[in-house]
């Protein structure tokens, strides 16, 4: 591995921190930057690090992987050259919330967050591109916790409408019937959720064939397809 | 008097079997399959398990057979 990399200065423009900088700025930013070189398997930065710098990558390939609560290690994605990782240093996050490993030798670029405080002194819009960059991941952030608890929800309608057929279901031919009158309002009030919601699953879920709605009448298709949402069962490999 | 299974084949109830088998429950833990205490098991066959996993009912129910007892007349139940 070469113990040195010529720089390529349009490595700049993959980095959105430095997005519509002037020439002067974009000097300044490229010296301040340090070459980072990773053999293969070496790690820039762990999980739960304190993240005091980001980078971009500018040869090579990176894997990013993080620890579940489960235990278990999950490649959650690959970078590539011309690609930033580490960003949370700029965000103002505190820790990195992943690993990331060379999985081929690799050069990178980077900067510390104490660079970028004194560049964002002379040159403001490096601080309103973050300020941006902030904004996107805080969006992505929210949006994804209101999914967790869409799917939440979910599983607790699945659970009930299962239990509902360990109770009182009849095998019929296009799947089993719970053989009671039974409403979108009772399985709203037996999982604590709205009939709004419940009117808006369980139509989804006809939609997949999972079940077949009739006046108050219920019929599971998919038994197994809605045990997986129950359960959370991933799906088969 | 026969039992109401007399023959683990691919239409058996997977419930049924496995109330009356319970030594069936182990293979379905195997091969990872949610069947055991399953709501749904009441209601499906071993066939319709086997195709919910994508796996082979030839398979499922080689092991199956092989984890239940004998009956008297030395028949594989």
């Amino acid at each position: 591995m070469p113990k040195t990399q010529t720089l390529d200065p349009t490595l700049l423009d993959a980095v959105d921190v430095f997005a519509g900088l002037e020439p002067a700025g974009r000097e300044r930013a490229l010296r301040a930057a340090q070459w980072i070189r990773l053999a293969a398997g070496r790690q820039i930065f762990q999980q739960d690090q304190e993240a005091d710098a980001f980078y971009v990558l500018s040869v090579g390939r990176l894997k990013v992987s993080q620890l579940t609560p489960e235990g278990q290690e999950v490649t959650i994605r690959y970078i590539g050259p011309r690609e930033m990782f580490g960003c949370v240093a700029v965000c103002g996050g505190l820790a990195y919330p992943a690993t990331a490993t060379a999985v081929l030798d690799s050069w990178a670029l980077g900067w510390t967050r104490r660079n970028i405080a004194d560049l964002a002194q002379d040159y403001p819009q490096i601080a309103l591109n973050a300020m941006r960059t902030m904004g996107g991941r805080l969006k992505d952030t929210q949006a994804r916790l209101r999914e967790m608890q869409t799917e939440r929800v979910e599983r607790r309608i699945a659970h009930a409408i299962a239990r509902l057929v360990a109770q009182a279901g009849r095998r019929v031919e296009n799947g089993i019937l719970i053989d009671f009158p039974v409403s979108r309002q009772d399985i709203a009030e037996m999982t604590g959720t709205t009939l709004h919601t419940v009117s808006r699953t369980l139509s989804a879920w006809q939609e997949r064939g999972v079940v077949e709605l009739g006046r108050q009448k219920l019929t599971v298709c998919d038994p197994h397809g809605l045990v997986m949402i129950a359960e959370d069962l991933p799906n088969a490999d | 008097m026969p039992s109401p299974i007399s023959l683990i084949t691919a239409e058996s109830c997977v419930g049924e079997m496995m109330r009356a088998f319970p030594a069936t429950t182990a293979v379905f833990l195997r091969r990872r399959m949610h069947c055991p205490g399953c709501h749904m098991a009441a209601f499906m066959t071993i066939r319709e398990a086997a195709a919910s996993y994508g796996l082979c009912v030839e398979e499922l129910l080689r092991d199956l057979r092989a984890a239940a007892p004998l009956a008297e007349d030395g028949r594989r139940l």
